[in-house]
């Protein structure tokens, strides 16, 4: 177990930064995420923990310790790649055994602690089997058991799930998270998909451009965006977006929007209105009205049947706009009229 | 689809059914005409005659010894040697050679591979003068050494073409090494090595076939000479007396190492995929 810090962590590969003076911290026991859209520099951040990337300026250590120079093995991480990587040619015993190759320990400690990990994974009848013969949940298993195998410090994963469709994901979010809890072992989990994140972690770090805009709390980050970028990455459906300015018409607070010059009566304790251009919410934060106190009236672009619920598209000031709602009869084209809940929105 | 499928056996395979039936018939039944499509009286005469002996039919006709018999003992030995051996040179030299090109990132990778593929591209005809030239003054013409140098200009750009195909579709397995404790050579050696093992003989019986069946540089640099390689002591044989049956057997036997290995190879083969390199 260890802590993980982060100090001004930087690395470039030519004259490109993949992560500029990032600092982190991972407590002792976290689950923690590194939440962003493909090269936001999440994977090279990860690279850097594992000692796989030699940081081209910063520090990382672990329990207070420098380790910013020492290899990967020398670290005592554990980690899993892309997609479950096992090496191809070994099978599945052999490649648990690849882990504890460069260890002191004898053969029977190897065979206890190999033993040990498969059966907390349940993966004892497939240790004969090759990778190719085996299935992706079977593979993210023994990827998995290879990780745990060492004891590591640092459990590292490099969006070990992209792979696999989307009920075996769900299966094994879980199984992921319940086996950490009982190992309590310091975790890194790289991904880019926002629900895998919200599900699994106890802190995401959402990361953009090679720097962490926002760490906190699933919830945190959910309900308390600090950036427009992690609003409208965290969440589905999306976070819809309208631009314009906020004006105090007779001590009246007023959103009006670009282009199209609507109004929205805003609450009254508004601050620093000459900041924001940005009003965001969430499509479950309004509501389809029939009367006529409402925000906006929109045109319905698409509908998609969630089953439990519907969210209807509409196109407005050449963006889109996503409601959701439970009533089934709307059709592409008609007009709604919508009523933004004036507590739940957030100005950027 | 069938259609086009039957006429390109015919147009490949007629040519070598001619051709090696010839090694199985006495000169007599070669001249009858018209040809028959398999004569009763097969043997394996021509075969003996290349290696020096005089053979008797079943009818008596006494088919006498190939003046060219110790050329050609001397060319299946030489390209025996010349062959393993550049082999084992193009893979020392290629499996590094292709792991660095297809895994590693550097400066300048671009245009120094464009360099080594180029050489893909020269015609062997082309290099033919200067080499020539320089190995006379260097006393290289009719050596085996020579032939080795050459041979390796051949084989090396090619095979290191298709196996930075190979190679980078195999996983990014180096990182899983490097957790796993082992050095960056280490994990090249006991790592990459025995996953991508498969190619990599694949690559190596290219570079014999490649080696074993070239003519080129051969019949100019050492034809005549002690270090005669097999092609070309079998064209030795178009300015003697015709002999069509020894020829066509030399050719039989020159046909084998590459028949051998592509029956038992093409499942590999067919893994290798030869990409655009500079992908």
């Amino acid at each position: 177990m260890a802590k993980i810090e982060l100090k001004n962590l930087t690395k470039q590969f030519g004259d490109k930064f993949a992560v500029k003076d990032q600092n982190l911290i991972v407590n002792q026991g976290e689950f923690l995420i590194l939440l962003g859209p493909s090269g936001c520099g999440k994977t090279t951040t990860l690279n850097c923990i594992a000692g796989l990337e030699i940081p081209s300026s910063g520090e990382i250590f672990f329990n207070n310790n420098d380790v910013t120079n020492d290899p990967p093995h020398s670290r005592n991480v554990a980690m899993v790649f892309q997609s479950a990587l096992l090496y191809p040619h070994l099978n599945c015993k052999q490649n648990i055994l690849m882990s504890l190759k460069k260890t002191n320990l004898s053969d029977d400690q190897k065979e206890q602690r190999i033993s040990e990990s498969a059966s907390i994974l349940n993966i004892k009848e497939l240790m004969h089997k090759k990778p190719h013969q085996l299935s992706g949940g079977e593979r993210q298993r023994v990827a998995t058991a290879k990780a745990i195998v060492r004891q590591p410090d640092v459990f590292l994963l490099d969006e070990p799930m992209a792979a696999l469709d989307a009920a075996l994901r769900q299966t094994l979010r879980s199984e992921l998270v319940n086996l950490q809890k009982k190992l309590n072992t310091t975790t890194v989990f790289v991904t880019h998909d926002q629900v895998e994140a919200m599900t699994m972690g106890d802190r995401i770090a959402v990361m953009n451009d090679g720097k962490v805009e926002q760490i906190g709390t699933p919830i945190e980050i959910y309900n308390k965006p600090k950036t427009k970028f992690v609003a409208g990455f965290v969440g589905s459906p999306p976070m819809n977006f309208l631009n314009g300015k906020i004006t105090n018409k007779d001590g009246n607070y007023l959103f009006e929007v670009n282009s199209t010059m609507d109004n929205i009566l805003l609450n009254k304790d508004m601050k620093d209105i000459n900041n924001y251009r940005t009003l965001a919410f969430r499509p479950q934060h309004a509501s389809i009205v029939n009367d006529n106190n409402y925000d906006l009236e929109l045109k319905i672009y698409g509908i998609e049947n969630l089953g439990k619920e519907l969210i209807i598209i509409c196109e407005y000031n050449n963006d889109k706009i996503r409601i959701i709602t439970e009533n089934p009869n709307y059709k592409i084209n008609d007009l709604i009229k919508i009523k933004i809940n004036k507590n739940k929105i957030l100005f950027f | 689809m069938y259609l086009g499928l039957f006429v390109l056996l015919i147009w490949t395979l007629t040519p070598i059914y001619w051709y090696l039936k010839l090694a199985f018939l006495t000169p007599n039944n070669i001249n009858i005409f018209p040809p028959v499509f398999l004569p009763d009286d097969m043997h394996f005469g021509a075969f003996f005659n290349i290696f020096g002996y005089d053979y008797t039919t079943a009818d008596n006709i006494l088919l006498p010894a190939s003046g060219q018999a110790s050329q050609v003992i001397r060319g299946l030995l030489n390209s025996l040697f010349v062959s393993i051996i550049s082999t084992i040179i193009t893979m020392i030299v290629i499996v590094p050679l292709a792991y660095t090109f297809s895994r590693l990132t550097f400066r300048f990778k671009t245009a120094l591979l464009l360099t080594i593929l180029l050489s893909v591209a020269l015609p062997p005809i082309s290099t033919l003068i200067p080499f020539f030239a320089m190995y006379v003054k260097l006393g290289l013409t009719g050596t085996k050494f020579g032939l080795i140098i050459v041979t390796l200009t051949i084989t090396i750009p090619f095979v290191t073409w298709m196996l930075i195909g190979y190679f980078r579709n195999i996983p990014p397995i180096e990182k899983l090494g490097r957790i796993d404790g082992y050095g960056r050579f280490e994990t090249f050696l006991k790592v990459f090595i025995p996953v991508s093992k498969n190619g990599i003989l694949v690559a190596a019986v290219i570079s014999f076939i490649f080696s074993w069946n070239e003519f080129t540089y051969a019949s100019i640099l050492v034809n005549g000479t002690k270090a005669v390689t097999f092609p070309t002591s079998i064209s030795s044989f178009l300015f003697q007396h015709p002999h069509p049956q020894h020829l066509s057997a030399s050719l039989f036997l020159g046909m084998i190492p590459p028949f051998i290995v592509a029956v038992f190879l093409q499942r590999y083969i067919s893994e290798m995929n030869i990409v655009d390199p500079l992908r």
